[in-house]
């Protein structure tokens, strides 16, 4: 497809430049375009729309009558939900000391950082209107967060590999799924869209995963990745999974 | 859409007014007639909840038809999910249009845009029907111009295929 098969389609209907028609001329695939758009034209026109029912007027009257909620707001709240969950949480888990994770500090905070960071940024971007390109980025940004979390452990080794895997998984699940419907009531205020739902619950995962980073002592990679972070993943899957078949509030995108 | 968020609700009526049959038109060559209002209603409603969700310096038309294209995603992936219709109820559906025109074409119009991949039927249905420009269009499928050109370009190209019979008959 060239610059001027595009052109035309800029053109479509309308007199055409000299050189455009003898793009045209020497194009099959404009050819094509053009007889497929003269075509459509000769098809009648959609009917119109009945005039609204009693109902519907009344319906709209309702809606319109409620306070306007900015986007941000449902943001705010979530992102509150999810900072209030993990400070419960890591106050719950807290025996001896606030961190017991036994890589080194650096290490230890810088991830609990990036942690933090899709806790309190994750829903904002689930919800913003718009801003797809944003989604992108944060969608791929959260697998490198993952890798990051399994090759930042210690490398300490359970004892027992199942005892200490169970109840990390417990404590992920536990911590996670009151942010997960938090998030997902928040989203079901626009239109569905997968890359929304994951970002959501990825970061209502990252509250589990941000209690047990700076509370568990075991930081072999198949401790990690299978009790912190597959957990995590399949939580962010459930999210897409139950918001996809909840009905939308509204279909704005 | 600024008036109406600000609180005048009379510019309510006015959008309504001036969308609800493009939009009602729109939403009818996507998913079917009676489908069609209803989702239109449903775009109305959306438009009046969400207006929280508008930014202030948006172009409102794109912003308009991504509710509404949202709307008929939404119904289509329930109607796949929940197999509700298959592709012979959708050939048995009513033809949509005024009383005068002619059926025929209208029909094989319809069969030939169902034919198309979902992607280049909203940019053609929204081009050739609705007028927006591809920029409109690219803003309301949160797709670049480019893209949008390419998939209305192959869109058209397939619908020559499906058509030929129309101008190529009898």
């Amino acid at each position: 497809m060239t610059r001027e098969c595009l052109l035309l389609l800029e053109n479509l209907g309308r007199a055409k430049e000299p050189s455009l028609s003898a793009h045209v001329a020497a194009c099959q695939h404009c050819q094509a375009v053009v007889k497929a758009h003269e075509t459509l034209a000769r098809a009648r026109s959609a009917p119109l729309w009945q005039a609204k029912d009693a109902a519907f007027a009344q319906s709209l009257s309702q809606a319109a009558g409620r306070p306007a909620r900015p986007w941000w707001i449902d943001g705010l709240v979530v992102a509150a939900v999810n900072l209030l969950i993990v400070a419960a949480g890591i106050g719950a888990l807290q025996s001896r000391a606030a961190v017991t994770n036994l890589a080194s500090p650096e290490i230890v905070w810088a991830i609990a950082i990036l942690l933090a960071a899709a806790i309190i940024a994750g829903p904002m971007i689930a919800l913003a209107p718009g801003g797809r390109s944003l989604r992108k980025y944060t969608l791929a940004s959260f697998p490198l967060l993952a890798v990051a979390v399994v090759v930042g452990g210690s490398g300490f080794q359970p004892m027992s590999w199942i005892r200490a895997g169970i109840s990390c998984l417990v404590v992920e699940i536990t911590l996670s799924v009151v942010p997960a419907i938090f998030v997902v009531w928040a989203l079901t205020t626009n239109a569905f869209r997968v890359s929304r739902a994951a970002i959501a619950g990825f970061s209502a995962g990252a509250v589990g995963a941000l209690a047990l980073h700076l509370h568990c002592p075991f930081g072999s990679i198949s401790h990690l990745l299978c009790f912190h972070v597959l957990p995590w993943l399949g939580l962010a899957a459930a999210t897409v999974a139950v918001r996809s078949r909840l009905r939308s509030k509204s279909f704005a995108p | 859409m600024l008036r109406f968020i600000d609180g005048d609700r009379t510019a309510l009526d006015l959008l309504y007014l001036r969308y609800r049959e493009p939009v009602a038109s729109y939403l009818t060559r996507i998913v079917g007639r009676g489908n069609g209002e209803d989702l239109s209603q449903a775009t109305f409603l959306s438009l009046v909840r969400a207006r929280g969700r508008y930014q202030r310096g948006a172009r409102f038309r794109p912003w308009l038809y991504a509710i509404a294209t949202n709307a008929a995603r939404d119904f289509l992936r329930r109607r796949r999910m929940e197999q509700l219709a298959s592709k012979r109820e959708m050939a048995r559906e009513e033809p949509i249009g005024a009383p005068e025109a002619d059926p025929g074409m209208e029909r094989a119009v319809h069969r030939a845009l169902e034919q198309l991949p979902e992607s280049q039927r909203l940019a053609i249905v929204m081009h050739r029907f609705q007028n927006l420009s591809f920029a409109e269009i690219a803003q309301a499928l949160e797709l670049s111009e480019s893209a949008v050109k390419v998939r209305a370009h192959r869109g058209y190209e397939k619908l020559r295929e499906l058509l030929r019979d129309l101008w190529e008959g009898p």
